[in-house]
């Protein structure tokens, strides 16, 4: 590690005023960022300021805050674009989260997805990138599929490129695994969907956040991500896509903002991006949104990812020295997501337990049971880094569970 | 104290939970998933509608969990059903509101009493309670 990198990541650190508290008398280690990351000071003070100076509904005012709110609204679009190096802002659609994104293009593919058309998914998706599908399945009469994966965590890629057909209509594909910490091969699973003219949607709620994202070296159809897992608010997230596909696909929701005209007899949809923008959107989560990509511009990218990686590795080594501990996914492409499990020990009593130490991790499926259900296993721990954690953190972690498991196996 | 949470006792009941399997005749069963864990019980209730509580479980849960499920089947085993399920109520009410240790129930329930102090495990602990009452009522 240089002296650079030091000093950088301390002065991150003190970016984020919540680091600096005690939980249960202890100095948190905050180990759920797959979950959520905290948020720098630039993030809240860009919402707190946009409320305290700029707030207004936006679009069709006339005054000077309406105005102000627009722009602010518009600005933090064009960040985004940016961020995705999408070719035009229009592209960018603000939803709630990954979620609500993907539940979009489900909702609104009803038209263009017939009977017995396939649509595939990865045997290690959110139940985000399941459920939507299903219920399209179920209103289409299309079939969902599952690409397999091998026990370290990584998709069968010979399997998906059997699979992918002239009756493919859609890939769904998590970029990168919140639960394994795997990166998968985008690229392949995109190119090889685009030799049938399958729909790509890449989940890249995780990968935002750590990885560059450049949808149009991706060619993909859509890429989704939500603003608090790459340090903006909650309540906010994007749609990235493609202008032909956009422009083909139904309205998800229906209202104010996403007209040109209404009469009692039919209502013309709005342009893009508002046709999908029914009603008053989150400003504030969009000027949040914005503030948060200005945090990740500001930094060395690279040298975030490799820094998060000596954590991972770090963690590792250590956790594999302690008998009984399983790690579920170890994928040679990965990020910094530790998932393992205690032989005889329940994640969530292990998480109870090293919460006692100040130390935040995320315990259960993590919304993905299927992927439990693979590993036969109801549950795992999870620890996740980031850019403002350190080494001695790991070492926090590793003490407390070597407690939890000489407490708990008494 | 964490360790007023995990007690020796409920850490013992765990690895040796009472009734834990099926029973060899099974007039009831109910399965029950934690939606927060994905946690996993089924209570059975042996025997036939005539006969007292005899309920067995099992689970794929937490310490937690498991040491609840094993100290409802011990407690409630003989009792009538309609007096059973007042006592599973008034245990589940206890859980949640934090008064186990204020309702004169059986001794053994009193390694439960820190639950309320985790919000996030009480459901680990009404679980078992709640799925012998969605079955036996």
């Amino acid at each position: 590690m240089n002296t650079k990198q030091k000093r950088n990541l301390t002065d991150i650190r003190e970016e984020f005023p919540i680091l600096d508290q005690k939980i249960n008398g202890e100095d948190l280690v905050y180990l759920d960022n797959a979950a959520s990351t905290q948020k720098p000071k630039k993030v809240i003070n860009a919402i707190k300021n946009y409320y305290e100076k700029d707030h207004s509904n936006v679009h069709r005012g006339v005054h000077t805050l309406s105005v102000r709110a627009t722009e602010a609204y518009e600005n933090a679009r064009e960040k985004v674009s940016e961020f995705v190096n999408s070719p035009n802002k229009n592209q960018i659609i603000f939803t709630k989260g990954t979620t609500e994104s993907i539940n979009l293009i489900a909702g609104s593919l009803t038209n263009l997805v017939q009977k017995n058309d396939e649509i595939l998914i990865t045997a290690m998706e959110h139940h985000s990138n399941i459920v939507p599908w299903q219920e399209l399945c179920k209103r289409t009469g299309a079939i969902l599929k599952v690409i397999p994966i091998n026990k370290d965590g990584e998709i069968l890629i010979d399997k998906y490129k059997e699979m992918v057909t002239n009756k493919t209509k859609l890939v769904s594909v998590v970029h990168l695994s919140n639960t394994l910490g795997t990166i998968n091969p985008i690229a392949e699973i995109i190119d090889t969907a685009k030799l049938y003219d399958a729909i790509t949607v890449i989940d890249g709620a995780q990968s935002a956040g750590h990885l560059p994202v450049d949808v149009q070296k991706l060619d993909c159809d859509f890429y989704l991500f939500s603003g608090h897992k790459i340090y903006g608010p909650t309540g906010i997230g994007v749609l990235y896509g493609k202008v032909d596909i956009l422009n083909q696909i139904d309205p998800y929701q229906f209202g104010g903002e996403m007209i040109l005209k209404v009469t009692f007899d039919e209502t013309t949809y709005n342009d893009l991006p508002h046709k999908f923008e029914a009603g008053t959107p989150n400003i504030a989560g969009a000027v949040g949104i914005g503030a948060s990509i200005d945090f990740i511009n500001s930094l060395d990218r690279d040298l975030c990812h490799q820094y998060e990686m000596s954590l991972h590795d770090y963690a590792l080594d250590q956790l594999k020295k302690i008998q009984s501990l399983r790690i579920i996914g170890e994928s040679s492409i990965k990020s910094a997501i530790i998932s393992f499990v205690v032989d005889g020990i329940h994640p969530h009593d292990i998480g109870t337990i090293i919460n006692q130490r100040g130390i935040a991790v995320r315990t259960g499926h993590h919304c993905t049971m299927p992927l439990m259900d693979f590993y036969e296993i109801p549950g795992t721990v999870r620890a996740s880094f980031s850019i403002y954690n350190n080494h001695a953190e790991v070492d926090k972690l590793i003490d407390a569970i070597n407690l939890s498991i000489t407490m708990l196996k008494q | 104290m964490i360790s007023d949470l995990y007690k020796k006792q409920m850490i013992e009941m765990s690895n040796n939970p009472y009734h834990f399997g099926k029973p060899e005749i099974i007039y009831a069963n109910k399965e029950t998933l934690n939606p927060l864990c994905g946690d996993k019980i089924t209570v059975y209730q042996s025997g036939a509608a005539s006969c007292p509580v005899d309920l067995w479980f099992e689970s794929v849960s937490c310490i937690i969990c498991t040491a609840s499920a094993s100290l409802l089947t011990k407690n409630s085993e003989g009792m009538l059903f309609n007096d059973g399920i007042k006592f599973m109520r008034h245990v589940e009410i206890a859980l949640k509101d934090g008064t186990l240790l204020n309702h004169g129930l059986p001794e053994d329930l009193n390694c439960l009493g820190e639950i309320n102090n985790y919000p996030s495990r009480i459901t680990c602990a009404t679980l078992p309670w709640s799925t012998a009452i969605e079955l036996l009522k």
